[in-house]
């Protein structure tokens, strides 16, 4: 019993990690459509960039500077991206192939000006372990997954509680709707943009933390962020859950089977769960809606009397 | 006087194109090297690597006048199609006599188009037993998973008195290979592996695998997995309060792991090819060398693909651009000087060496006892 605790624990917060990425990436899918496959690099490059500027300029100064550069570094770049890139091209596929190369672009070029080492930021403070007796957590993980619960809830509350979040949920429902009744769905996009960029930028800075960087992590981070936002199906609130889900079930499965089966496991779980809301929405669709019971059959059938 | 013509320029054509053995305009003889190793991808840093000490050698080589050598690179990406593609341009488009390769997928795929095409297949780093069998093109120089696993048992066993493990290996040729011999030498010395788990390549997150291996109480933690996986294995064992003692391969002794484990690598014992910097003036040269390069220590790996570049430079020099006699003279060489060990070929073409013990000590390796 003590290891299943110890494997939920472990899950849980190896979810959270990925569920900060998987929400910044979930706002820009949502709310432009548009694959931003470039997402996981940027987000690793920017990483690079604060760690640069904090070897370059010591103290809590260099810290403040490169948390700035890291975090303006991956808004604009992301932000340019989507105006002079992505809005030309207008298409899903040449969307697709200039994200990819873009990724690749930016991956190899910090490769070329760091080194394909992994890069650790070491904050002694941060790495103490914390032992609960059930579990032994380090205070940068209670530290992730504090600011993924303010996160989640913070973005639930901007979507629900205020009008510019209801503009930007509306934008995500229906853009065109959204623009005939006065939002601004250009701005809400690069809004999108930007706090997806910076989500990005906090989980690849959490990596440069927690275990290192390098600088092809990028297409790792990218692809749990991608499988969580396609688990999501458009709601943020099911992005947060799944994101938990999938630490905590690729963890817990290996309870009682073996680890290396985990990610079949936890993909098999998900095909199942898209497989089976798709055929339970449609059957929503399709099923016949009942009669009021104040029309008699015969009145049907006759076309009433 | 048109004969005349053509004479002169078929003279001029030839030292042009440079057919056969040549020399270069200041009496050094010049040669050329394949290189096929992962310069881009998720290990990338392992090729990075190889290319600062291959660049060592080709330096040495040439202030000593031994042979001015061309390197041509080709990424494999740590994917087999990829490497026999980069062997096949190697072959056709440079004609290059020796290719250089790491990784047991890589050269169990490029293997038997060697013995096809007739060239030297020259591993510095693939450990995969089954390499044994691709015959007399691949040259191998580097100890084989069998050989160090075999070390690595008695070591547990007969030495340290540990008589069961949970094993950690990463999920592909290399980690298997280590973990199957290991676990054949262990349990024929009488010892018990209570726990197997494995984790997959670049998976950094490793605690449910080490919670698992944990619960089943076993004597020793044995892992095998890749860099700098094995740091994150072993400072993540740690974290969990795991104290019992942790065993590696040589791949643990990485710079890579120093920088992602830290202090936790204190204590991790082993058996390895022994780099040391101080073993000759050429070791520590190449050390030098090297950390102005890659601005860090080098590993066993790069000192044994700097100790490959060498070679082949030294065989070509010494009988010319023929594969044959390349590899004839590889693997008859007596107590060849590396800068990683001494080389002697066993019949197979594979180097003989005897490990060392290890246990790393405030962050370095240190050798209690040696063989």
């Amino acid at each position: 019993m003590n290891l299943l605790i110890e494997l939920a624990v472990t899950g849980a917060l190896s979810g959270v990690k990925v569920g900060i990425s998987a929400l910044g990436f979930a706002i820009i899918f949502y709310a432009t459509k548009e694959m931003h496959f470039a997402y996981g690099a940027i987000s690793v490059a920017a990483a690079y960039l604060c760690y640069w500027v904090v070897l370059s300029v010591v103290g809590p100064v260099g810290v403040i500077l490169a948390l700035f550069a890291a975090f303006g570094f991956a808004v604009l770049m992301s932000v340019a991206i989507h105006k002079f890139v992505y809005l030309r091209l207008r298409s899903v596929m040449p969307v697709v192939m200039a994200s990819l190369g873009i990724s690749l672009l930016v991956e190899n070029i910090v490769q070329m000006i760091g080194s394909p080492d992994t890069q650790v930021l070491v904050y002694d403070n941060l790495l103490q372990v914390v032992d609960f007796g059930f579990a032994r957590v380090r205070v940068l993980e209670l530290w992730i997954a504090a600011l993924f619960l303010a996160i989640s809830f913070g973005l639930d509350f901007f979507l629900n509680r205020t009008r510019i979040g209801q503009g930007f949920a509306a934008t995500i429902e229906d853009p065109e709707m959204a623009e005939l009744v006065g939002i601004r769905t250009a701005r809400m996009r690069i809004g999108a943009y930007c706090a997806g960029a910076a989500l990005g930028t906090l989980s690849g800075l959490s990596m440069l933390i927690d275990t290192g960087l390098r600088p092809s992590q990028g297409f790792v981070l990218l692809l749990y962020a991608l499988i969580i936002t396609i688990m999501g199906r458009g709601s943020f609130r099911a992005v947060a859950i799944w994101a938990v889900l999938f630490g905590l079930l690729r963890s817990v499965w290996s309870w009682q089977f073996p680890t290396e089966f985990q990610e079949l496991a936890m993909f098999a779980v998900m095909m199942g769960y898209l497989i089976g809301r798709d055929a339970w929405d449609r059957y929503k669709r399709n099923r016949l809606t009942p009669l009021p019971a104040s029309v008699s059959a015969s009145s049907v059938v006759t076309g009433g009397v | 006087m048109l004969f005349k013509k053509l004479l002169i320029s078929s003279v001029v054509a030839l030292s042009v194109l440079g057919l056969g053995p040549s020399n270069a305009a200041d009496g050094l003889k010049t040669g050329k090297v394949g290189v096929i190793v992962q310069l881009s991808g998720l290990a990338a840093q392992f090729g990075i690597g190889v290319q600062n000490a291959v660049s060592v050698a080709q330096e040495d080589l040439k202030q000593k006048g031994v042979i001015d050598l061309t390197v041509h690179y080709e990424d494999h990406q740590q994917q087999a199609q990829l490497g026999l593609l980069g062997f096949e341009k190697l072959v056709d488009t440079y004609d290059v006599p020796v290719v250089i390769a790491n990784a047991s997928p890589i050269i169990l795929a490029v293997g038997p188009a060697a013995e096809e095409r007739e060239k030297v297949l020259y591993n510095f780093a693939a450990v995969s037993p089954k390499i044994k069998e691709l015959g007399p093109w691949v040259v191998t120089g580097t100890p084989l998973s069998d050989n160090d696993s075999l070390q690595l048992a008695d070591l547990l066993y007969n030495k340290k008195g540990i008589k069961t493990v949970g094993l950690l290996n990463v999920n592909d040729a290399n980690g298997i290979t280590f973990a199957d011999a290991f676990t054949k030498a262990f349990e024929a010395l009488g010892g018990k592996v209570l726990a197997h788990e494995t984790n997959e390549q670049t998976v950094v997150d490793l605690r449910t695998q080490l919670l698992k291996i944990n619960a089943t109480n076993p004597d020793a933690l044995v892992i095998f997995s890749n860099v700098p996986e094995n740091g994150y294995a072993v400072a993540q064992a740690r974290e969990m309060g795991m104290k019992r003692p942790i065993f590696a391969n040589t791949f643990i002794a990485d710079p890579e792991n120093f920088k992602v484990a830290g202090k936790a690598l204190d204590g991790v014992m082993g058996v390895t090819m022994r780099f040391d910097p101080n073993r000759s003036p050429a070791a520590n040269s190449f050390a030098e060398k090297f950390k102005a390069k890659a601005n860090r220590d080098p590993s066993v790996s790069e000192a044994l693909a700097y100790d490959a570049a060498m070679l082949a430079g030294e065989a070509m020099a010494k009988v010319g651009d023929d594969p044959k006699a390349i590899r004839d003279y590889m693997v008859s060489v007596k107590d060849w000087e590396g800068v990683s060990t001494t080389f002697n070929f066993d019949e197979h073409g594979i180097l003989k060496v005897s490990l060392s013990p290890f246990v790393i000590a405030d962050g370095k390796l240190t050798f209690p006892t040696t063989n």
